[in-house]
């Protein structure tokens, strides 16, 4: 008895440590959700940190200001420029005499005249080297360098004027006559810095007479250019091209002089200003009316390419620039700036084929800009008006990076300091004396706007705006081009595609595991599918790289007719297998059939590859006329016989070759051809025999080479084609053959399935035929969007390495789904006569909906994020086409590529960031839709 | 092997082996005679010890490994450490004073030098390690005899139109209207931005350029690719690829890559490889640093060079880099 009741006292009670796991996992458990959240949150913000930094405007700090007397400062100055730290200034006045300020004091502290006697006509000064060119006014030039030094030193002077120097700080003082500025350094060290001067003798110029008008001397990466005016209009360019071989011994240089004269200088004058592009491709004199002359500098000739007005309504340009590769800014006397530079543009009938454009306008405020400065760094322009204001714009993005108010009644001259960390603006002020003002500048992204960053951008030589990635630059006279929407569009393009692979393989796959094979052969078979999952992706990707992409490009016909074949060899064998005797095909174990699909599916990949070059044959063959024409027996068509749209170009797109080639005419090394001669001319005859022109190719079509749309939209249609013709069927065939009680009739029943499966076929021919035709007759060409010129690393590659990656993922999840539909829904579907396939797709399919939509989604986010199947398969190449043959750039592989050498807090790496921000938000989108309709699906099979 | 690009790391270094039969082909083939008959053997002397860290350039990553092994061998009490993700990993490093070493398949940019002078007052110092000598390679079938920077310029960058073909580029017969398959090492790679620089006249490449995570994986695409062209370093030469003589000018005869017309200058496309350290100007390097790089210029340090796949440089270059640092050697 007191046994029992002990038993009871234990069954009613739950012991102490009970309660407390229990406690501890209802305190745990939420804590571990919320940890998650938090965490998600916190990367989601990390991230949006990290971005939204790149949407801040840069920054200036207050003005110094401090007063200083130079003589000659109230016209323009040829040159300011400051050191690297910010402590001293040069100002060279229109004389030519030089001024070395001490900026903390704003005292003058050294004083040299570069060129004597009033002599100095024009003035040229490389920034970058400190190279310094003049043009005096009798013609001559001479060469020398105006250049900011910096050292260490120890001499025993340096260090006694120094002693007292804490960290960080600096003074100018007098050492040997000239003005130095010493610095402590933050280990202690000083640092000397002095600006030197040094100016060889005068050099005769081999062309022109007059005076020097213009000069403009720019360092390339090889050598040096210097471009100059003399007063009777001769324009000439000398440059210089050393090579400094890499194993020592003396540098090889080599000289090259080319010039031009502007004819009617008697009545147009001189150019206001002559520049010399830091390419060192053009020549641009403008003039102070607006007009803007063009030179195209080549190794042998400079030659005059066009004329343009560069200002409109009433303006005249005040101030110019050339910053960049080959952009003139110009700033105008309604407070302007605009951007300008020579573009390519198909049908410009200047000698070099570029025409200047007009890229940019930045309106600054209403007064004249009377002095341009651009940044070291990027495209950052600081443009002072007469007002005094400075304004400091990016040219490309439009971004403003400062305003300061310079408070000048006229502006000396404004100059950004080497580090992109200050400006330096001096002029008269209001109390009628001069000063230098000084302020600190935190330059921000300005290359980074939403524009840039997702829309167009106008960038330096392109005829217009475009999306382009290409982050990495070679020095600061580049620009690095970051716009996400080729990456977004190249994570979608790999995802839809891979999807297109994947989900019917991966469903079909499932339905047939969980519907059709015994639980024996499931354990099996699962367990080995899911086996694909573990495959490391880079392997994947290397495989495709080396294994896939070179298959498909020696076997390009057959690897497409094989998409056919596998499942037509697979059904037209399930269409086969009815007609055995009905005991025998119940009879045979499951494994037969399983054994037969592999094998028939492999007879299909076999078909496929061997029959690729027959159906090649058969649609992807040059005509007599193409022949004719890529062997070379053509005739030039006559201008005047030529379609109007095509005016006077010299090149043209694909795209417009093939609506050429519609027309009847071709296009062949530059000129409107048509074929002339016969194919059984023995010279034409040889010809295509010796060079297999009359191969046929599915890569030549797809290059664009011969033949018309018709064979690419028919493939293209052919799966549209299947659907509509069993649809057809299904609504207007099977009825009927039911009425007749043909489908029951267990004799007559294959025969006519069968039937109805080859009418299907041939329906869907017909039908993908009059499509192909229909939309040839309207002028439509598949490659010009979803094929095109084939590229060995393509979409269709990396769908197919990708699909091994996503398939696993995408069958598991929806074999489970599927095997949790009850049995009895099942039962209750076979028990009404219902077949399995049928069972399958309207039974059990419906129900478990949300499984599969769910199992499809998780593999779309795998394929969104997939990697290294990218980066190692494709091309990586950041285009927007919509060609299964061309590869792609995505956002995650672009990552991986970049971050490593990206600068460590750097607009680029920032933007990398914005690249995983992005990834993030489109996982986060998908995944909420697809938990949205999830679940909407789970509510209407939740009753069961 | 001159490796793949960082973040792949490991993994694809593993994935590379498998494809063995695409890696460098005569590497270590020979020429001690390539190196500077001045260098001299290196001879270790005392009380060289304590911890090395290289962080820095993954094209250097062969490089080195090998010679911090060969320091190790003349120094056991010497600790080494090696990280090889990218060019850009190693100004941060040596800001942070998490490196001794920061060798760059490029030069410092102004931004990363900026970083670095903030903090320590002077300017990182960079010296000339190796060549590293680029070549065009297309398939071995390929019947193109010469390519002048124009013509590269017209095939990789944006100044050339969008789709070209072989026959712009005076093939003919059936290579005449194939359009040209353009291969390229990848942005982050210092090949890319020296290959733009020089090659290109800083023309921006062509989005339809392939961009390839290793030099090898150029070379194999080439190689599979009939109608294929590419640029990497010459140390990845295989037997299925044609390297392309390369004319500065048009109309000049190309010039084929070797050792002597890379050193001559005669043959245009052909850099030096870095190695940064913290030096403070006017003092000398504490001997665990000044004996690496004097180990690096001898005989030995350059046979290392050879044997990664690059050219050694000249004495004199080392001579005027041993100066840089405050080392004064007496060949």
């Amino acid at each position: 008895m007191g046994q029992r009741t002990r038993d009871t006292e234990f069954r009613r009670t739950t012991r102490a440590h009970v309660h407390a796991i229990d406690r501890l996992t209802s305190a745990l458990i939420p804590a571990g959700g919320l940890g998650v959240v938090v965490v998600m949150l916190g990367i989601c913000a990390y991230l949006a940190a990290m971005t939204l930094t790149l949407m801040r405007s840069g920054s200036a700090g207050p003005a110094v200001s401090t007063a200083v007397s130079i003589p000659g400062l109230d016209a323009p100055v040829r040159e300011l420029i400051t050191d690297d730290y910010g402590t001293l200034a040069l100002v060279v006045t229109q004389g030519g005499a030089a001024s070395t300020i001490d900026l903390s004091s704003g005292k003058v502290v050294e004083t040299r005249e570069l060129v004597p006697g009033g002599q100095l006509n024009a003035w040229s000064r490389v920034s970058r080297t400190g190279a310094l060119a003049v043009g005096l006014s009798d013609g001559k030039v001479r060469l020398g360098r105006l250049a900011v030094e910096s050292d260490f030193t120890d001499d025993a002077e340096a260090m006694s004027a120094a002693k007292d120097l804490a960290i960080d700080t600096a003074k100018v003082v007098t050492l040997g006559g000239h003005a130095v500025s010493l610095a402590r350094t933050p280990l202690g060290q000083v640092r000397r810095t002095r600006i030197t001067a040094e100016l060889g003798d005068a050099v005769e110029l081999s062309t022109g007479s007059g005076a020097v008008a213009g000069l403009d001397y720019k360092a390339r990466g090889d050598g040096e250019s210097l471009a100059v005016l003399r007063s009777d209009g001769t324009v000439l360019v000398n440059s210089v091209t050393r090579v400094k071989p890499l194993g020592g011994g003396p540098e090889r240089v080599e000289l090259q002089s080319v010039d031009a004269k502007i004819e009617d200088v008697a009545t147009v004058g001189l150019p206001r200003w002559m520049w010399l592009t830091p390419d060192a491709k053009h020549v641009l004199a403008v003039w102070k009316n607006g007009t803007c002359r063009r030179w195209a500098a080549s190794d042998s000739e400079l030659k005059l390419a066009e004329t343009v007005p560069l200002t409109s309504g009433g303006a005249e340009p005040t101030s110019t620039l050339v910053i960049g590769q080959s952009t003139l800014v110009v700033g105008d006397s309604k407070g302007v700036l605009s951007g300008w530079f020579p573009a390519q543009e198909p049908t410009a009938k200047t000698p070099d084929g570029l025409v200047m454009v007009r890229a940019h306008e930045i309106r600054t405020g209403d007064a004249p800009i009377v002095s341009l400065s651009a940044s070291p760094r990027d495209r950052t322009v600081a443009a002072g008006d007469a007002k005094g204001r400075i304004t400091l714009r990016h040219l490309t993005s439009h971004n403003r990076v400062a305003d300061l108010q310079g408070e000048f009644t006229a502006l000396g001259g404004v100059s950004i300091q080497p580090k992109f960390d200050g400006v330096v603006a001096m002029g008269s002020t209001a109390g009628g004396g001069t000063a230098i003002r000084r302020w600190s500048l935190d330059p921000g992204h300005a290359e980074a706007s939403l524009d840039s960053l997702f829309g167009r951008t106008w960038y330096e030589g392109d005829p217009g705006p475009t999306f382009v990635w290409q982050a990495t630059t070679t020095d600061e006279s580049g620009e690095p081009k970051f716009c996400l929407t080729p990456l977004i569009w190249g994570t979608l393009k790999a995802t839809v595609y891979t999807l297109l692979v994947a989900v019917p393989l991966a469903l079909l796959a499932a339905v047939y595991t969980s519907e059709f094979v015994g639980r024996g052969s499931r354990t099996v078979i699962k367990p080995a599918i899911e086996m694909m999952a573990s495959l490391p992706s880079v392997v994947l990707g290397f495989l495709a790289a080396i294994v896939i992409a070179p298959l498909v490009t020696d076997h390009l016909s057959g690897v497409l007719l094989a998409f056919v074949m596998v499942p037509l060899a697979v059904l037209s064998t399930a269409h086969l297998w009815t007609f055995l005797p009905r005991r025998t095909a119940t009879a045979s174990p499951a494994w037969v059939r399983f054994v037969l699909i592999g094998v028939m599916g492999a007879a299909g990949l076999g078909v496929g590859f061997a029959g690729g070059p027959a159906v090649e044959r058969l649609l992807f063959r040059p005509n007599d006329a193409e022949l004719l024409v890529m062997a070379g027996s053509v005739r030039e068509v006559p201008a005047a016989e030529r379609p109007t749209w095509l005016q006077g170009r010299a090149a043209v797109t694909g795209e417009e070759e093939r609506r050429l080639r519609r027309e009847g005419f071709w296009w062949r090394g530059g000129q409107v051809v048509v074929p002339t001669g016969s194919v059984s001319d023995a010279a034409v005859a040889a010809r295509i025999a010796h060079d297999r022109l009359d191969e046929p190719s599915v890569r030549q079509w797809l290059n664009g080479v011969f033949g018309t749309s018709r064979p690419g939209w028919f493939v293209l249609a052919f799966p549209l084609g299947l659907i509509a013709s069993s649809w057809l069927l299904a609504r207007y065939v099977t009825p009927r053959l039911a009425a007749l009680e043909l489908t029951d009739n267990k004799r007559g029943g294959p025969w006519v399935e069968s039937g109805k499966f080859l009418a299907g076929l041939g329906g869907a021919s017909v039908i993908a035929a009059l499509v192909a035709v229909a939309l040839d007759r309207m002028g439509l060409d598949p490659r010009d969007s979803f094929l095109g010129t084939f590229q060995q690393r393509n979409t269709l590659v990396v769908a197919l390495a990708m699909s091994v990656a996503v398939i696993p993922i995408i069958y598991t999840i929806a074999d489970d789904a599927l095997s949790a539909v009850p049995h009895h829904l099942r039962s209750a579907s076979l028990a009404a006569g219902a077949t399995p396939w049928q069972t399958a797709v309207r039974v059990v399919l419906p129900v478990a909906m949300s499984g599969v939509f769910s199992a499809v989604m998780v593999g779309l986010g795998r394929a969104v994020g997939e990697t290294m199947v990218i980066l190692m398969a494709t091309g990586n190449t950041p285009i927007m086409s919509m060609s299964i043959f061309d590869g792609m750039r995505t956002l995650s592989a672009n990552i991986a590529v970049e971050l490593p050498e990206a600068t460590v807090g750097s607009t680029h790496y920032r933007v990398l960031f914005l690249c995983g921000f992005v990834l993030f938000v489109v996982t986060f989108v998908v995944n909420t839709v697809a938990e949205l309709v999830r679940s909407r699906y789970r509510k209407r099979s939740a009753a069961l | 092997m001159k490796a793949m690009k960082g973040v792949i790391g490991a993994l694809v270094v593993g994935a590379a082996a498998l494809a063995a039969g695409f890696g460098p082909e005569d590497k270590a083939a020979t020429p001690v005679s390539k190196i500077d008959a001045a260098f001299p053997s290196y001879k270790a002397t005392q009380g060289v010890s304590g911890n090395i860290k290289s962080v820095g350039s993954d094209t250097c990553n062969e490089l080195m490994t090998y010679w911090l092994e060969g320091y190790k061998k003349f120094y056991p009490n010497v600790v080494t450490e090696m990280e090889g993700k990218g060019s850009a990993t190693a100004p941060p490093a040596l800001v942070e004073n998490q490196s001794q070493f920061g060798p760059m398949s490029r030069p410092m940019k102004a931004d990363e030098e900026d970083k670095f002078e903030k903090k320590f007052g002077y300017k990182p110092t960079g010296v000339r390690i190796a060549v590293d000598t680029l070549a065009v390679y297309v398939h071995k079938d390929n019947p193109i005899e010469s390519l002048s920077f124009d013509d590269l310029q017209k095939v990789f960058s944006v100044k050339g139109p969008a789709e070209i073909k072989w026959g712009d580029l005076g093939l003919k017969g059936e290579w005449a209207d194939k359009p040209v398959s353009l291969y390229g090492r990848n942005s982050a790679s210092g090949t890319y931005t020296y290959f733009k620089e020089h090659a290109l006249g800083k023309a921006d490449y062509k989005p339809t350029v392939k961009e390839q995570p290793g030099s090898s994986g150029v070379v194999q695409g080439v190689a599979t690719d009939k109608f294929g062209i590419g640029y990497s370093g010459i140390g990845y030469k295989t037997a299925d690829v044609k390297v392309v003589p390369i004319a500065k000018k048009k109309g000049d005869k190309g010039v084929a890559p070797s050792f002597t017309t890379a050193m001559d200058g005669t043959y245009p496309i052909a850099r030096f490889l870095m190695l940064y350290v913290n030096h403070k100007p006017g003092t000398e390097l504490e001997p665990l640093r000044a004996e690496f790089i004097k180990m690096v210029y001898s005989k030995e340090g350059q046979e290392i060079v050879i044997k990664s796949g690059f050219d050694p440089v000249p004495a004199n270059i080392a001579r005027e880099d041993l100066k840089k640092v405050g080392i004064t050697v007496g060949w």
